[in-house]
């Protein structure tokens, strides 16, 4: 039971983790009709500026800070220098593009880093476990992380719905004309969206730079999982991407903690092992396959 | 098989080929089409009018099953089709154009034509062989681009083509399979006087062959070509007969053809 | 306009069928004959490494036309072919792998390295994979069958290097290549012209599908969905159909890569391998076909020289890449036949 909560604990961090990734990439997609594959080079570029930075001023919260920093200055350069031209070609010629940003990213990174994985500390103030129900003693740090996406969730929900921003947003998603002629700047508005979805991402990868290796490359599986919950979830809809994120982040764990022991309790000991492990490794890609046939839009419509 | 429907026979002696009855489609608290009956007859040009937003449009969806009917029948030549998917009830003989000319504008006029015919040949599987090769294919295909005065646009783009001739090649294409029951969804819009004539008198022509719904703004041409109108208001029929009936029924003057 | 691939089943049944020498056909014929003499031309200047370096050159562009035929033909951006080309290489390699260290398949079956056995049943299984994966991305269009393909092909990753027994993410070195009675696989001459037999052969299937009555049913269906379906021809069945064509294609490929490197690696299965093939087609020239060679000669190309020069030539193909994005609209072999325009896709 307390291996349970624990692992359904670390569903929700992975879950939170992949809505900070997939909230951009479903906003920019659905907003200004993009689909952003190099959306993971912001989340490993946040990452190592997160490392570096921290371990230059011993200070996580620095750190953070500048990788968000980083990523917005990054964001608002390939926005204006890059994507602004692919909004209005096929998907196709986007998809190239920014597959060709991945690859460059990944060398830059490699320059200036070096191929050498980093580590990073958790943070002392947050190295602490905590009592769940009073049972299970999780990491402090986790918990942050679950906290900071709620939160950005919050944000995300005010700036929507409750702001001229999100208004002028929602209605240059559905209807660009329209919002030019209520005198709406277009090119600044993508240009803040686009720099606010790259922060979320390397805030993100600065995140998970204390529990995962800060490599080259990180950003990329990650994508494909972030792809997997703007799908499920509905291109567009951020609400479908929390909801899915969460979802997919506890299949995934739970999938990879129990399936192999299920298996191996009628099967023998390594056979149940390996089917175990495939099929948690897949099962969010089953989910996907089963959702996509039932709903083959996704579960929830825009914004 | 619905037996109250199938073969009823009117007056003049000829049987309804396709028979709606109580037809009716909801859509998130409005509704389209409510209890529509119609009943179409080979040589029969039956026309569809009305206002805009009276459900002309959907009615033609529903009858070709790109809008399921929330209720009623749909019965062509005594078969229940109405559970029917769009392909099944054109490969059963019913052909549909679309009130914004659906042709495929990206491929030739003759492409276009072979394409249409190919569609005849009702095989699950179509051949390897080169397109438009074989003699009876391209003899069909040169005899309708011919009926339909386009052979001279055969290796255009069938979207480089006037509007009315687009309009033409979209019918040519509905055809070749040898409809049964034509359902035209205002095919003279936005046409050329001159493009419109054409397309009544290329009307006229196929009249004796097949069903035709033709749901049109135009009132001439649907009073030279009609056989039978109903018209719709709100997605009720609020009449139904002879063009000369219709022409003098008040409720019709009144919330129709009176502002023109 | 008659130079444009669509009307190839024009010019076959139109008024003027007499040969007619366009610059497309002298690109075409001129390369095919530089083809057929290269592995001598090499020996001759002494580096016959290079011959290697054009199987391998044959057997992505293999998979460029296999990509060609479902993005120009269909209008279906697969973004996970490298699921098929991996799977074929997987099935050819474990098949291989077994026969030599003598281990049963599932414990009962006798493995083999006979090409002519192992090839065919790796094409099948591909081929049927494509069915599968087809017929469930088929349900989506646009950029959700983007995403659906890319993450089908990302499962089938993950389900193959979770298999500890067939090198996990390491892959699996093959002692040797597959076996064909009165050929020399082991030959990288004979290889070459192996890799190239069946890039032609391919092609010229592919050239055959995309004239056929199925290709411009195909063809109708990348544009107007709706016309076809009310015509009485639903796409999914031919869009389905030929997608299995071209993963069958992809996973050829992949038997010939395993063969030619001698190893399975997991990278053949990696979404990047699927990246690649997308920038060969275009580099190639969507709808071409044959533009599949011309992407891979000049993606692998490109590859061989910068890494001559730093080892960070993937910044450079990057740059290339985004550049060539933003400032052409046209593929190579487009601007070679001097046949352009960028192809809207449906």
């Amino acid at each position: 039971m307390i291996l349970f909560i624990e692992q359904l604990f670390n569903g929700l961090q992975l879950g939170v983790t992949l809505f900070l990734l997939a909230s951009g990439l479903t906003l920019v997609f659905g907003i200004m009709g993009l689909i952003n594959l190099s959306h993971g080079s912001l989340y490993m570029v946040g990452a190592y500026v997160a490392a570096t930075v921290t371990s230059q001023t011993d200070s996580f919260l620095i750190g953070l800070v500048a990788a968000m920093a980083a990523a917005a200055l990054l964001g608002v350069v390939i926005e204006t220098v890059i994507m602004r031209r692919l909004y209005h070609r096929d998907h196709l010629y986007q998809v190239l593009a920014t597959f060709g940003l991945i690859l460059f990213f990944n060398e830059l990174v490699r320059i200036i880093w070096g191929s050498q994985p980093l580590f990073v500390d958790i943070p002392d103030a947050l190295n602490f476990t905590i009592n769940i129900f009073g049972e299970a003693a999780y990491p402090a740090y986790r918990v942050f992380i679950i906290l900071v996406g709620i939160v950005v969730l919050g944000i995300l929900y005010g700036l929507i719905f409750y702001t001229r921003i999100g208004m002028l947003t929602r209605a240059g998603s559905s209807n660009r004309m329209m919002a030019q002629a209520l005198g709406v700047n277009i090119d600044l508005l993508y240009t803040g969206i686009f720099a606010f979805g790259a922060v979320l991402s390397a805030l993100a990868g600065a995140l998970a730079g204390p529990i995962y290796a800060v490599e080259i490359g990180m950003g990329e599986h990650i994508l494909i999982l972030a792809f997997v919950v703007i799908v499920i979830g509905g291109i567009g809809s951020v609400k479908g991407s929390f909801i899915s994120a969460v979802v997919i982040g506890i299949v995934d764990t739970l999938g990879r903690a129990y399936l192999p022991a299920i298996f191996q309790s009628f099967m023998s000991a390594s056979d149940g092992a390996v089917v175990g492990s495939s099929l948690a490794s897949i099962a969010i890609y089953l989910l996907m396959a089963v959702i996509l046939v039932l709903k083959p839009k996704g579960l929830f419509s825009r914004l | 098989m619905n037996p109250a429907t199938h073969g009823l026979v009117d007056a003049e002696g000829a049987s309804e080929i396709l028979t709606t009855s109580g037809m009716t489609k909801h859509y998130a608290g409005i509704t389209a089409v409510n209890n529509l009956s119609l009943g179409l007859k080979t040589g029969e040009i039956h026309a569809l009018i009305g206002p805009n937003g009276a459900g002309k449009s959907t009615a033609i969806n529903l009858l070709m099953g790109e809008v399921e009917a929330d209720s009623g029948s749909i019965v062509l030549d005594g078969q229940d089709i109405s559970k029917q998917s769009v392909s099944q009830r054109s490969r059963l003989g019913m052909g549909r154009t679309y009130q914004i000319t659906s042709v495929i504008r990206e491929l030739t006029v003759r492409e276009n034509m072979i394409i249409a015919v190919l569609s005849q040949t009702h095989e699950k599987y179509i051949g390897l062989g080169t397109a438009g090769k074989s003699p009876r294919v391209r003899e069909r295909v040169a005899e309708m681009l011919d009926r339909f005065d386009l052979a001279r646009y055969g290796f255009d783009f069938a979207g480089q083509l006037s509007h009315g001739e687009q309009g033409r090649l979209e019918i040519a294409m509905c055809l070749a399979p040898n409809p049964r029951v034509l359902l035209l969804d205002e095919p003279m819009s936005g046409m050329s006087l001159l493009d419109g004539e054409q397309i009544v008198n290329l009307l006229e022509s196929i009249r004796p062959q097949m069903a035709i719904l033709l749901v049109e703004h135009d009132m001439d041409a649907v009073f030279k070509l009609a056989s039978r109108i109903t018209v719709l208001a709100s997605g009720e029929a609020i009449a139904s007969g002879l063009p000369e009936d219709v022409r003098k029924d008040e409720r019709v003057i009144k919330s129709y053809l009176g502002d023109g | 306009m008659n130079n444009s691939p669509m009307s190839a089943s024009e010019s076959a049944s139109g008024s003027a069928p007499g040969f007619k020498l366009t610059r497309r056909r002298l690109v075409l014929w001129t390369t095919l004959l530089v083809l057929a003499v290269l592995p001598h031309f090499f020996e001759v200047i002494g580096e016959s490494y290079l011959t290697s370096l054009f199987a391998k050159i044959f057997v992505y562009a293999l998979v460029g036309v296999s990509l060609d035929l479902i993005i120009g033909q269909a209008g279906l951006i697969s973004f996970g072919h490298a699921a098929f080309f991996g799977m074929g290489a997987y099935v050819a390699g474990v098949l291989s792998h077994h026969d030599a260290n003598q281990i049963q398949l599932f414990g009962w079956l006798e493995a083999t390295n006979n090409a002519l056995i192992s090839w065919p049943l790796a094409v099948v299984v591909c081929a049927l994979l494509g069915l599968v994966i087809g017929a469930i991305s088929l349900r989506t269009t646009g950029v959700y069958f983007i995403m659906i393909t890319l993450a089908l092909a990302q499962m089938i990753y993950f389900l193959v290097i979770s298999v500890p027994e067939y090198g996990g993410e390491d892959g699996l070195s093959l002692w040797y290549r597959n076996q064909v009675p009165g050929l020399d696989l082991g030959s990288d001459v004979q290889f070459y012209y192996v890799c190239l037999a069946f890039l032609i052969a391919y092609l010229i299937g592919a050239i055959r599908v995309s004239g056929s009555s199925f290709g411009l049913i195909v063809r109708g269906a990348k544009f107007n969905a709706q016309r076809m379906t009310s015509l009485g021809k639903p796409p999914f069945r031919y869009q389905l159909l030929i997608f299995a064509f071209s993963a069958a294609g992809a996973g050829l490929a992949g038997v010939l890569m395993v063969n030619l490197t001698q190893y399975v690696s997991p990278d053949y299965l990696h979404w990047n391998m699927s990246g690649k093939f997308l920038v060969i087609v275009i580099l190639g020239g969507m709808g071409t076909l044959y533009g599949g060679f011309y992407g891979a000669l000049i993606l692998l190309g490109l590859e061989e020289i910068l890494s001559n020069y730093t080892d960070h030539w993937h910044l450079i193909i990057g740059l290339i890449l985004v550049v060539m994005v933003l400032t052409s609209r046209k593929g190579m072999f487009d601007s070679l036949s001097g046949n352009g325009k960028e192809k809207t896709l449906g």
